[in-house]
C-alpha cells in the first residue's frame, strides 16, 4: 500500500512545471537583424526570464519566484552543491547551540540571528490572484451587505502557471471558505476552526487548497447609491501593521515547498486579498503577500502593532519571557535632505513589508463550482458555512429546499457546491465517511455525471442526512424558534385567552368575552 | 312619560332629537373601568328607548350621530356604546362635553349621521409623551378603536400605561367628519405640541468622512503625546504621576516620532495646527496576537503625510513678513 503524503508537505504541481521550463523569453527578428530567418543575433536571442530590461519593458515589478531561483543559480554555474540557493530568513535564536549554555545565560555569533536590514522583496511567490467568476465574491459580500459587519474568509483555490510573467504562478480563486468568525463593524477576529481538519481533508480530495485569505474592509458612504469610503490609498496604508502580522502568520502556516531550499521550505504562497472601496467608492480587490522577511519576524514574535498609527509596526522592546531574543532591525530611508539614513525599527513603515499582487478576475468568468446565482433558473442557494449570526442556516430546510431544485440525474450539478460538499462533511447529524466522499470528489472533478448519480443511489449516510433533514425540518426551520406574529396588537387581542372570545354576528369581529356590544360595530351581542 | 315625549319629538322633526347630557359620573351604578371605558372613547349612551325608535328609522349600520350643542352651534359626531343610559339622558365623555362647551344638564340635539369612510387622518399629539411609546402604531390601533369616527378640530384622550395622551385632529379626508370604522386610514403626524426639532445627525454625505480625533482623543488611552502642548498637559495633570503595570512589565514606551530630526517640531506643532488633525503617538500594543484586525473609521491621514503638511504650513508661515516691527523707517537727520 502507498501512503501518500499529504498536500502541505509536497511540492506543488505547478512548481514541478515550472522548474522543467526553461523560461527564456523568446524575440522576434528585430529591425536590426541582418540575417535569414532562422538563425539569431544578439538582438533576437533569447533572454532570460530575469532580465531587468524585459521586466521594465512589461510593467512587471517583482519578478516571479522561479525567475528569482533561476537567477540566484544561473550566476552560479551548474554545480551540484548550489542546487539548493534559497536560505530561510531567521529572526530567533537557532536553538541547542552546543557550543554553550542556552540563552539567558550564553550566546554565540553562530546562534545569534543577524541584525535584520529591510529590503523590498525582488520577488514574489504568487504573480496574480485571479477570481473565478463575480459570484463567488458577491456571495461573500452578501455578509457584509445583509449585516453591515465585516467578514474574513478563506481562498479555496490552486496555483497555475502564469503566462503573462515569466515562469509566473498565479493563484485561481475557486470557492471561498468562512471560517468560525468573530465579526464587527469595524474588525473581525478568526475562532479557533474545529472543523480545520475535515476541511483541509475535503479540500485534498478535491484537488484544492487554501491559496489565501480575504477580508472585507467597507465602510458604508451612501448606502443608496451602495458606495464604499475610499480609506486605503497611499496617503493612508494599503494593508495595517495588524492585517501584516496576521498575513505573516497566516503564510507561516501554509509554508512554501520547495526543494530549492535546504530546509524544503521556502516563504509561502499564501496571499491576503482586501476588499475595499477604491477611487470610484466602489468596492475592489487588492492582493497584497508579506515579505519573507515579516514572516519571520512575526515567526520570532519580535513585531507588533501600533494603537493609533496602522502604517507603522514595531519591534518588540520587552522579551516575552527570558529566552525570548529580540534581533536588532533597521531599514533604509531617505531622510528630508534626500539622504540615505539608517533607521532604527521603533516604528518601522509596513510598506517595507509589503509586496503586491493584482488580483483580478477573468473576462470569461469560469465555475469550479456552480454558485447559487450562476445558474439562473434556481433560485434556492445552498447556504454559506458559519452564518448563524444573519439567520443563514444550513442543512434542515434550506437542503430540502436546494435538493428539490435538482432531479436525481442533475445530482452532480447539486454535488458541484463547495458548501454543499462542506456540509456534507461537518454537518453534525451524519457526517459522510471519507471513502464516500472520496468518490463523489472525484466525480465532481472529473465531472461523471454518471458516478454521481450512483454515488446518490447507493450512498446509505446521504439518504440518512436527507431523512433526517425530512423529519425535523419539513416543517420549517427547525433551529430557528418560529417567533410568534410579531404584531403586539393581534397579539394582545386574541393571545392568550382564544376560548374567552365571542364573534359579531352583524360585522363577524372578534371581541373580548367581558363585553355586551361588538367593540367594532358598536352593536349588541346577538344570542 | 319620556317614551312618549320622545316619539313627539320624532314624529316632529324627522330624525333627530334632544337629550339632556350628563358625564359618565352621573352613570347609576357607574365603576371606575366603564367610566375611563366612556372617557377615552368616542361613543356615547343613551336610552333604550333610543334604540326601538333607531330600529323604526331603520338607520344604516354603523350607527353614527351627530351631536350638536344648540347654544353656541358647536358639533361633534359619535358613535353608540351601549343603550343603557337613564331615559331622557344620555351619558357623554367628558372630553366631547368640553368640546361642544357643555355642561351636566344641559340639551343637546342628537342626529343620526351617516359619514364617508376615512382615508387619510392627520393628528397632533398635545404632549412629548407620545414620543415615549416604543410602539406608537400598536397603540394607536388599540385605542382608536374605542372611537367610532373622528371630526375636525377633535381633541380626543386615549390612555396609555396610566396616563392620558391626547391628540388634536388636525386634517382629514375625504370629509371634515369620517367614519374609521373598517377602513384603511393613512395616519400623518405633526410634530407634539411643545417639540422642539433636534438638529438631526446627518450622515456622512458621501466625500466627508469623519476627520480624525484631535490629541486629547490618544492621550485618553493611558498615554500621552510627548510634551503636547498645553492643553494635554492640563488634560492630563488631574492624574499626574506614573502608571504601572499590575504584571510588572514596563509601561509600553512613550511615543517616538518617525523622524526624529522633526520630533520636536511634531510635538510642538500639534496645537499650533487648529485646522489639522493631531499627530496620533506612536503606541506599541505589545499584547497583540495575529488573527484579530480591526480597521479605522475615520478619516485617516499617515505620520509622515501630516508631518510633511505641518512642515510646509510652517514654512508658509516663516515665509511670510512678521508684522511686529511694521512701519516706514526714518532717520534721524532728516531728508537731505
Amino acid at each position: 500500500m502507498v501512503i501518500e503524503v499529504p498536500q502541505t508537505e509536497r511540492v506543488n504541481d505547478v512548481d514541478v512545471f515550472l522548474s522543467t521550463q526553461d523560461g527564456q523569453i523568446q524575440r522576434p527578428k528585430g529591425p536590426n537583424c541582418r540575417h535569414p530567418v532562422r538563425q539569431k543575433c544578439t538582438n533576437c536571442l533569447p533572454v532570460d526570464p530575469f532580465d531587468e530590461e524585459y521586466l521594465k519593458e512589461k510593467d512587471i515589478k517583482h519578478m516571479s519566484f522561479h525567475a528569482h531561483v533561476r537567477k540566484l543559480l544561473g550566476s552560479q554555474g551548474k554545480g551540484t552543491t548550489l542546487k539548493k540557493p534559497l536560505e530561510n530568513f531567521r529572526c530567533s535564536l537557532k536553538p541547542n547551540c552546543d557550543a554553550h549554555k542556552p540563552f539567558p545565560k550564553g550566546i554565540c555569533t553562530k546562534c545569534k540571528p543577524q541584525v535584520v536590514t529591510l529590503n523590498r522583496q525582488k520577488f514574489r511567490h504568487v504573480d496574480n490572484i485571479q477570481i473565478e467568476n463575480q459570484e463567488l465574491v458577491n456571495q461573500f459580500l452578501d455578509y457584509w451587505r445583509l449585516s453591515g459587519h465585516q467578514r474574513v474568509g478563506f481562498l479555496i483555490g490552486q496555483y497555475q502557471p502564469h503566462l503573462e510573467v515569466p515562469l509566473g504562478i498565479k493563484a485561481t480563486v475557486a470557492a471561498i471558505y468562512e471560517p468560525p468568525q468573530h465579526c464587527r463593524e469595524d474588525g473581525i477576529e478568526f475562532l479557533e476552526d474545529k472543523n480545520q481538519k475535515t476541511i483541509d481533508n475535503l479540500l485534498e480530495m478535491l484537488g484544492l487548497q487554501r491559496v489565501g485569505w480575504i477580508f472585507t474592509d467597507c465602510w458604508t458612504a451612501n448606502s443608496a447609491e451602495g458606495t464604499v469610503h475610499y480609506t486605503r490609498h497611499k496617503d493612508s496604508f494599503f494593508l495595517s501593521a495588524e492585517e501584516c502580522i496576521t498575513a505573516a502568520m497566516l503564510q507561516n502556516q501554509h509554508p512554501n515547498i520547495t526543494e530549492y531550499s535546504m530546509d524544503r521550505h521556502y516563504g509561502s504562497k499564501f496571499v491576503t486579498v482586501v476588499a475595499s472601496g477604491d477611487e470610484s467608492m466602489h468596492v475592489n480587490f487588492h492582493g497584497y503577500q508579506v515579505s519573507n522577511q515579516c514572516a519571520a519576524m512575526v515567526e520570532a514574535d519580535i513585531l507588533c502593532p501600533t494603537l493609533y498609527t496602522p502604517e507603522l509596526a514595531y519591534v518588540r522592546e520587552t522579551p516575552l519571557s527570558e529566552e525570548h531574543y529580540i534581533t536588532d532591525v533597521q531599514f533604509s530611508m531617505k531622510n528630508e535632505y534626500g539622504a540615505e539614513v539608517m533607521k532604527n525599527g521603533r516604528p518601522l513603515p509596513v510598506e517595507y513589508l509589503l509586496v503586491d499582487v493584482p488580483a483580478g478576475m477573468p473576462k470569461e468568468p469560469h465555475y469550479t463550482f456552480h454558485v447559487g446565482t450562476s445558474n439562473k433558473s434556481k433560485s434556492a442557494k445552498f447556504n454559506v458555512e458559519n452564518r448563524q449570526a444573519i439567520g443563514q442556516l444550513q442543512g434542515g430546510a434550506n437542503l430540502i429546499q436546494y435538493s428539490s431544485e435538482f432531479s436525481t440525474n442533475q445530482f452532480l450539478e447539486q454535488a458541484t457546491n463547495f458548501h454543499f460538499l462542506l456540509y456534507l462533511v461537518t454537518n453534525d447529524q451524519v457526517q459522510i465517511s471519507d471513502e464516500w466522499m472520496k468518490r463523489l470528489c472525484d466525480a465532481v472533478k472529473a465531472q461523471d455525471r454518471g458516478t454521481a448519480m450512483e454515488w446518490a443511489q447507493e450512498c446509505e449516510d446521504w439518504h440518512q442526512l436527507m431523512a433526517l433533514a425530512h423529519a425535523n425540518g419539513g416543517s420549517g426551520n427547525d433551529d430557528i424558534p418560529v417567533i410568534p406574529n410579531g404584531d403586539p396588537f393581534s397579539g394582545s387581542s386574541s393571545g392568550g385567552s382564544r376560548g374567552a372570545v365571542w364573534s359579531c354576528g352583524h360585522c363577524t369581529f372578534q371581541n373580548e368575552a367581558g363585553r355586551q356590544d361588538c367593540s367594532m360595530c358598536g352593536l349588541p351581542a346577538a344570542d | 312619560m319620556f317614551a312618549n315625549f320622545f316619539q313627539q319629538q320624532l314624529r316632529r322633526t324627522t330624525r333627530h332629537f334632544d337629550l339632556i347630557v350628563y358625564g359618565p359620573v352621573f352613570l347609576p351604578n357607574a365603576t371606575q373601568s366603564k367610566i375611563s371605558e366612556i372617557n377615552y372613547g368616542g361613543k356615547i349612551l343613551l336610552p333604550s328607548s333610543a334604540l326601538n325608535l333607531l330600529m323604526q328609522y331603520n338607520i344604516p349600520m354603523p350607527m353614527l350621530f351627530k351631536l350638536t350643542n344648540m347654544a353656541v352651534q358647536r358639533v361633534t359626531h359619535c358613535g353608540v356604546l351601549e343603550f343603557s343610559a337613564p331615559e331622557g339622558q344620555a351619558i357623554l365623555p367628558l372630553w366631547m362635553m368640553q368640546q361642544l362647551g357643555l355642561d351636566d344638564g344641559d340639551t343637546i340635539r342628537i342626529e343620526s349621521a351617516t359619514l364617508p369612510k376615512a382615508t387619510f387622518a392627520k393628528l397632533k399629539p398635545m404632549s412629548l409623551e407620545f414620543l415615549n411609546i416604543t410602539n406608537p402604531k400598536a397603540v394607536l390601533e388599540v385605542e382608536l378603536r374605542k372611537y367610532a369616527c373622528l371630526t375636525k378640530n377633535d381633541r380626543i384622550p386615549t390612555s396609555y400605561a396610566g396616563q392620558t395622551l391626547e391628540f388634536l385632529v388636525v386634517d382629514l379626508k375625504p370629509a371634515n367628519s369620517v367614519c374609521i370604522i373598517e377602513c384603511d386610514v393613512n395616519l400623518d403626524f405633526d410634530p407634539p405640541e411643545g417639540y422642539v426639532e433636534q438638529p438631526r445627525q446627518v450622515t456622512p454625505a458621501v466625500t466627508a468622512k469623519p476627520p480624525a480625533p484631535d490629541a486629547s482623543a490618544f492621550i485618553g488611552a493611558g498615554q500621552k503625546a510627548g510634551g503636547s502642548g498645553g492643553t494635554g498637559q492640563n488634560a492630563t495633570s488631574v492624574f499626574g504621576g506614573a502608571g504601572r503595570r499590575l504584571d510588572g512589565k514596563k509601561k509600553p514606551s512613550s511615543s517616538v516620532s518617525l523622524s526624529d530630526g522633526t520630533g520636536v517640531s511634531t510635538s510642538n506643532a500639534a496645537p499650533v495646527a487648529n485646522d489639522l488633525p493631531a499627530i496620533p503617538p506612536v503606541v506599541v500594543n505589545e499584547d497583540y496576537k495575529p488573527g484579530r484586525v480591526s480597521f479605522l473609521r475615520y478619516d485617516y491621514k499617515r505620520v509622515d503625510v501630516l508631518e510633511k503638511e505641518l512642515r510646509e504650513k510652517e514654512a508658509s508661515k516663516a515665509g511670510q513678513p512678521s508684522n511686529v516691527f511694521r512701519g516706514g523707517n526714518r532717520t534721524l537727520r532728516g531728508a537731505r
